[in-house]
Formats: C-alpha cells, sequence, structure tokens
C-alpha cells in the first residue's frame, strides 16, 4: 500500500529493476498534452458536431454504444459467472456427447439468453474457453441473439396479425445458427482458440472465486466493449455516409433485393431487438427480403465482426462472418419461399 | 508500454465509463440516445462497473502487496499470473470523451435525409388502435377517442393520415416537432419527430406538412402546431399517401417552444 497517494506512478518505486518512471512521465506528459488540446479545442469540436453529418455520427455512435452497454455488462457477468463457478468438466457434462447433437442443443439454449448480440459475445468466448466444443458454442453465439423470447416478442409486435414471419424469423435464424455449427464441425477443425483457452487457464489461477469473477467481467469488458465502440464508430459511419436510398431502390429486384437488405443489416448494426421495427419500413421489398434482413442482422453486422476479431481473432472472423451472411440469406430464402 | 498496473489501468477505464454511463443516466441526457426504458439498466450497469472498479483497485493493491518481481505487461497471448489489460479497452473511454466534449443532440433535420420517412405500416398501426397495444397515444382508447383530436403523437398523426383517410381528426390537433427542410413544401414547412424502437440507430422520421401563413420557423428548432388535418383524396394511390406534402396540417398556431425531455417518440 506504500506511496498510494500517487496511483500510476508508484509501482516504479517499489520495482527499481523496471524502468517505469519513464512510463509514467510519458503518461503524465501524454495526459496534460491531450488535456490542453481538448481544452482549446472544445469550442470548435463543439461547433462541428452541431450540424449536419458530424451530429448525426456522434448520436449514432453514442447511442449504439451507450444502447448496448447494458447488455454488454449483463454479457460479462454471465460470462464471469461461468469462468468462476462452472468448472470445464461441468460444461461438457451438459452437453450431449454426439457433437452434431451437441450443436443442436446449443442452438436450444440460445432460447434461454434474453440478451442481443452484444452479450452473446463474451459468453461464447468463455464457453470454448471452458472447453465446449467450438462448434456447439458458436451455434448458441448465433441463436442466442436471434431467438431468445424478447426478440420473438419484439418482432411478433412490429408485425402484428403476421405470425407466419414471426416463425419464419425464428426457424430461419435456428437453422442458420445449427447449419453453421455442423458445418464448423466439418471446416473448424485446424482453427484453435489458444488465446481463449490461455484467458480461462489465467482466470483459473486467480485466487477465490470472488477474484475470479471480478478478474474475468472486468477482463471481459474491457475487451468486449472495447471492440463494440470500433463497431458502434463504423456503424455510425455507414449510417451517415452511405444513405439508405442507395439499397432500398433495389426493392424490386428478386434476389438482389433480399442481398440488399441482408448487406444492410450488416452495415446498420441494429440490435436484434429493434431490427424487426426497422424491417416493417422496408415497404418497397418482398417479405423475403425483410425476414433476410431480420436473419442476417443478429449473426453478422459490423459491431458483431469487431467484436468476433476481437474475441476469437481475425483469420477466424474472414471465414466466419462471410460463411455466415451465406447461411443466413440462404435460410431466409427457403424460409421466405412458404411466407 | 511502462506505466500503472494493468489492474490500475482497468480500474480508470471502468471507472470512466461508469461516470460516462451515470452522467447520462442521472439527467434526461440519455434521452437523445435511447429510450426512457433504458434508464433503469442504464444505472445498474454503471453501478456494475464502478464495483468492478473497485474490485481491480482492490486487486492492484493486492498484487503490490504480494510480489514485485513480475512484468506486468500486457503483450496479447503472454502468458503469466498477471492481469491483463486489453489495449482495445481504452476504446470504451472515447464515448465517454464525446459526451464529455461535443453538446448532447438528438437526431436532428440533417438526419432526416436518407432515412425512409413516414415508413409505418398499415397492418401494424390498425392492429395496435385495436387494442393490441395499449401503450400508444396516452390513452390507448379506440378510434374515436383519438380521432377526436387534442394533444396526439406524430404517430398518430401520420398514421391516421395515411392508413385511416376516411376517418380524420374532427377537432384541431396538437403536433410537437423539430422544424426540417423539405424543397418541394413552399406553402408552410416540415414538422419532424424521430420514432425509435431501441437507439437513435434505428430511428425513422415521421414527417408532417405543416401549411402555414407565417414565416417558416428555422431549421432545427422546437415547435408545437395547433391546427387541423386535411385528408387526402380517397382516392389517391397508397404511394402518394406516404408523401410529406401529403400528410397535411392546417396550422392555426406555431408555437416555439424548447425541446422535450423526450424528443423521440416510441412505438
Amino acid at each position: 500500500m506504500d506511496g498510494t497517494a500517487h496511483p500510476g506512478t508508484d509501482r516504479s518505486a517499489d520495482d527499481p529493476t523496471q524502468p517505469r518512471a519513464d512510463g509514467d512521465v510519458r503518461l503524465m506528459v501524454l495526459v496534460v498534452v491531450v488535456l490542453v488540446a481538448v481544452v482549446l479545442a472544445r469550442p470548435r469540436l463543439a461547433e462541428v458536431f452541431s450540424t449536419g453529418q458530424p451530429r448525426e455520427w456522434m448520436t449514432v455512435f453514442i447511442a449504439v454504444a451507450v444502447q448496448a452497454m447494458p447488455f454488454l455488462v449483463f454479457g460479462v457477468l454471465l460470462s464471469a459467472l461461468l469462468a468462476a463457478f462452472v468448472s470445464p468438466a461441468a460444461l461438457v457434462r451438459v452437453l450431449p456427447k454426439n457433437r452434431a447433437a451437441s450443436v443442436v442443443a446449443a442452438g436450444g439454449a440460445g432460447m434461454a439468453l434474453p440478451g442481443c448480440e452484444c452479450a452473446a459475445v463474451p459468453i461464447t468466448g468463455r464457453l470454448i474457453g471452458g472447453g465446449v466444443p467450438a462448434a456447439a458454442a458458436l451455434t448458441f453465439l448465433l441463436a442466442a441473439p436471434a431467438i431468445n423470447p424478447i426478440v420473438i416478442v419484439s418482432t411478433a409486435t412490429a408485425f402484428p396479425g403476421q405470425p407466419e414471419l414471426v416463425l419464419a424469423r425464428f426457424l430461419a435464424s435456428l437453422a442458420t445458427a445449427i447449419t453453421m455449427g455442423l458445418l464448423w464441425l466439418r471446416i473448424g477443425a485446424s482453427h484453435t482458440f489458444d488465446q481463449l483457452i490461455e484467458r480461462a487457464q489465467h482466470s483459473r489461477k486467480v485466487e477465490g472465486k470472488w477474484h475470479t469473477f471480478t478478474d474475468a467481467a472486468a477482463h471481459d469488458l474491457l475487451h468486449a466493449g472495447g471492440w463494440l465502440v470500433v463497431g458502434a464508430a463504423a456503424a455510425a459511419s455507414i449510417q451517415v455516409i452511405v444513405p439508405r436510398s442507395i439499397l432500398e431502390a433495389l426493392g424490386g429486384y428478386g434476389l438482389l433485393a433480399v442481398l440488399a437488405l441482408g448487406l444492410l443489416a450488416v452495415l446498420l448494426s441494429v440490435c436484434s431487438e429493434a431490427d424487426a421495427f426497422v424491417a416493417t419500413s422496408f415497404t418497397a421489398f418482398s417479405p423475403t427480403a425483410r425476414l433476410a434482413f431480420m436473419v442476417v442482422g443478429p449473426a453478422v453486422d459490423l459491431k458483431l465482426i469487431a467484436m468476433q476479431h476481437g474475441t476469437f481473432g481475425i483469420r477466424f472472423t474472414r471465414l466466419f462472418a462471410p460463411l455466415t451472411f451465406g447461411v443466413a440469406i440462404l435460410w431466409a430464402v427457403v424460409a421466405g419461399s412458404f411466407l | 508500454m511502462n506505466g500503472p498496473s494493468a489492474l490500475t489501468k482497468r480500474a480508470i477505464v471502468l471507472a470512466v465509463l461508469a461516470a460516462g454511463m451515470g452522467r447520462l443516466a442521472l439527467t434526461d441526457a440519455y434521452l437523445a440516445y435511447v429510450k426512457s426504458t433504458m434508464r433503469i439498466p442504464l444505472l445498474a450497469s454503471a453501478v456494475v462497473l464502478i464495483l468492478l472498479a473497485l474490485a481491480s483497485a482492490a486487486a492492484a493493491d493486492r498484487s503490490r502487496e504480494d510480489d514485485h518481481d513480475e512484468d506486468h505487461d500486457d503483450a496479447a497471448g503472454d502468458e503469466h499470473e498477471h492481469a491483463h489489460f486489453p489495449r482495445i479497452g481504452l476504446g470504451l473511454v472515447v464515448p465517454v470523451i464525446c459526451i464529455a466534449l461535443v453538446p448532447i443532440f438528438p437526431l436532428g433535420a440533417d438526419a432526416v435525409t436518407g432515412r425512409a420517412p413516414n415508413a409505418i405500416r398499415a397492418d401494424r398501426s390498425v392492429a395496435a388502435r385495436d387494442g393490441a397495444d395499449g401503450s400508444r397515444s396516452g390513452s390507448g382508447a379506440g378510434t374515436d377517442a383519438l380521432a377526436a383530436g387534442g394533444t396526439v403523437t406524430v404517430l398518430d398523426f401520420v398514421d391516421r393520415a395515411i392508413n385511416d383517410p376516411a376517418n380524420p381528426f374532427s377537432e384541431p390537433v396538437t403536433l410537437v416537432g423539430f422544424v426540417s427542410k423539405d424543397s418541394a413544401i413552399t406553402d408552410g414547412f416540415v414538422l419532424s419527430r424521430f420514432i425509435m424502437s431501441c437507439c437513435a440507430a434505428d430511428a425513422q422520421p415521421l414527417l408532417v406538412h405543416v401549411r402555414s401563413d407565417g414565416p417558416a420557423p428555422p431549421i432545427d428548432s422546437w415547435v408545437e402546431v395547433t391546427g387541423v388535418q386535411i385528408p387526402a383524396p380517397d382516392d389517391m394511390a397508397d404511394e402518394d399517401r406516404v408523401l410529406t406534402q401529403n400528410i397535411v396540417l392546417e396550422a392555426t398556431e406555431v408555437l416555439r417552444i424548447d425541446q422535450p425531455t423526450d424528443p423521440y417518440e416510441t412505438y
């Protein structure tokens, strides 16, 4: 506890072998420079962000981040519970031995998590770290934000009198999740998630369950949250730069319209609990195209891509995101053909 | 790379984030971004963040006491017993800095262009008015009570104009919204309100053509307009009905007002 009067500088005092003082001085200089710059720039910043596209960008950026934060906190609390209180052996035991069956079970388990996609990423990271087969965990990642009760209720509210559309969404999303899980059993064998497993091992080394819990929660929150902010910035930029009218002009063009709304779902990064309301606004599009918007959105979007990239690595995301997009479009078209 | 330990950094970032969430949710500022129902979840997450920040700070103290010989740097994948600060986590302070530095604005007139206006579906609104969703329009009453007039939501007004033109509001109505531009409208201005289901990213504009003789209020100013609904002709095509110029309020009174506490309408 020595030197706590200067938090951030005290390590240098008791660790003479490390030139930490340099780091602290640099940090102090940086903070001062940034503060001065900010004070000088503030009136100008206020002016720039008071009108036009910068203002819209800022509002959407902060809105996406703020909206996601409670869900993210909820998600990391669950992921930390997994890390601290559920042993890998117990996790593996609850899943069916058969790998394909475990994928299907994980899809069904997605119904139980009342959150949106931001909550699912850290939880999936901990599931894989805890020894759950990646295919099953990834199925959960895709299913949870798409088929939980809140999403179903909000979809039914957005499309009253169209239970068949709600059912189509549910089935197409579940089918997408399970298909990706089964595909991953075949193509994902070479993908290892060393980072996640190391992180889980690290968490288990922290002494005491409570400490493990807070350590895992704080780490996952910073990690997933940091990438969430990157995703929010990307989504806000797309919303401001690309006028929706460009994609909406494709309304009458069959499969092209389906792809256009699927792509729009990726770019807009709307929460899975809100996307049904946005889908209702595409009045020029076929039900299948709107279904594609709702099936793709919770599975692949800019903020998810950023978070997945952070949690699972770039090599994974480069393969997983486009593949999921294709599978989601496929199932949306299949389900849409019954509408 | 040297500097405060990973745990100290964690505590600082988490505390800054908690402060940002708290600053938004303890005032009405959060309403510029999300729905009013998000206040409790935001405050709850701010409390959790504070607790996690305290736990990280306590852990930082413990690790200082426990050992003095470990390298606390945070190279990814470098396995050691110590906490690790994911550098991307610094990103979390960016929105908080933005909130602190930049004026807090809801979506405004410039965001209206580029988003599909008045995109509300007939079946939803009719079902909602039949009582499936009592939360709408204050009273949640049936068609007759709504048709009487008074202060109505822009959603109700636009909904009736598009989906129920045979039953216009029989009495003068009062709408609250901000002024946006539409070059097609020369005999008044556009009253606009965003309707949101979760956050500003999914907000969609509702636009009403206000006919008024007086000078149009400045773009982005908030107004309270009282007037009479001018229904579209019965034989107007559906795709023309949704056009702003055909959703008409003949104004009798236009008042400049302050931005309402909740700048958005919700479903």
